[in-house]
């Protein structure tokens, strides 16, 4: 296959050009020098892009659950400032709903530690330890009428 | 351990509320310098790939440098807790004359009052020789 298009590609350069026919060094050179010079800012352009800063996820899925601090670990997210309240919803079926608020309680350089609020109606803890994490996503916004309720 | 998070290391613990850190005026600590109290946890681990992400850091507290010496200073906790408001029902019940009483009764008079509390300040929490500090 790579014989067959390279003698296809032969035929064609030879319908067009004499391949017998001398040409001059000093045109060769600029012709090098050209397509070196393109190639390089083809290169260079391909390589921002791919480096182009993505902007963080909308949410984060938790890592770890410390039962006893009630503390819920997730990967670091320049979404997620210092001190912020955050939204914990479980996420079935593509049908997310509140269960919890937390606040951000110690960003750290690889993960960043949410503290669970305790809810204003109970004590207890608002989530099981066998819980699936991947079942909750973490958000950086909050429902205005859950503030409320968490304030009365 | 990261030298470039980790200011210094607690090399006492006088009290629940005070800690002396291994760094001091030669380090240029500064009084009214705050800092962030941590003890280092479990390694933390990627529950994908299995690998190691960084190590739990457990809060303590946040202090304030109270007093510095050459290569010590003294951080004292600048949190507070505030505890819950009391609040004070009072029932007063006034009895008029014979004859009016016996006709209207006895009144009572209720009267509540809210007494806000005042912030108690929070020690750090078990922290113990050993632990770090970052500068925030």
């Amino acid at each position: 296959m790579a014989v067959g298009a390279a003698g296809f590609l032969s035929a064609l350069v030879t319908m067009f050009i004499n391949t017998s026919q001398e040409i001059s060094v000093k045109w060769m050179l600029l012709a090098i020098w050209l397509f070196s010079t393109v190639a390089i800012i083809l290169l260079k352009l391909v390589f921002d892009l791919v480096n182009e800063k993505r902007p963080p996820a909308p949410y984060e899925v938790p890592i770890k659950y410390l039962s006893d601090d009630q503390i819920l670990l997730i990967r670091r997210n320049e979404n997620f400032g210092n001190q912020i309240v955050v939204g914990c919803y479980s996420n079935v079926d593509d049908i997310e709903r509140l269960i919890f608020l937390g606040a951000v309680h110690h960003i750290q350089e690889r993960f960043i530690q949410i503290r669970i609020l305790p809810t204003s109606s109970s004590n207890e803890a608002p989530i099981n330890p066998n819980i699936d994490l991947k079942t909750i996503l973490v958000r950086p916004v909050v429902p205005f009428s859950a503030i409320q309720a968490q304030l009365i | 351990m990261n030298k470039d998070r980790y200011f210094a290391k607690v090399v006492h613990v006088p009290d629940t509320f005070s800690v002396v850190i291994n760094a001091g005026a030669e380090q240029d600590v500064e009084v009214g310098m705050q800092f962030l109290v941590v003890g280092l946890g479990d390694v933390i681990l990627d529950p994908d790939t299995g690998e190691e992400i960084e190590q739990l850091e457990i809060v303590k507290g946040r202090a304030q440098v109270e007093h510095v010496q050459a290569k010590l200073s003294t951080l004292k906790s600048i949190e507070y807790t505030r505890p819950a408001d009391t609040k004070e029902i009072k029932k007063v019940t006034s009895r008029g004359a014979a004859g009016l009483a016996t006709l209207f009764g006895s009144q009572d008079t209720i009267t509540e009052s809210i007494t806000p509390s005042q912030p108690v300040l929070r020690g750090l929490n078990s922290v113990q020789i050993g632990d770090l500090v970052i500068k925030i």
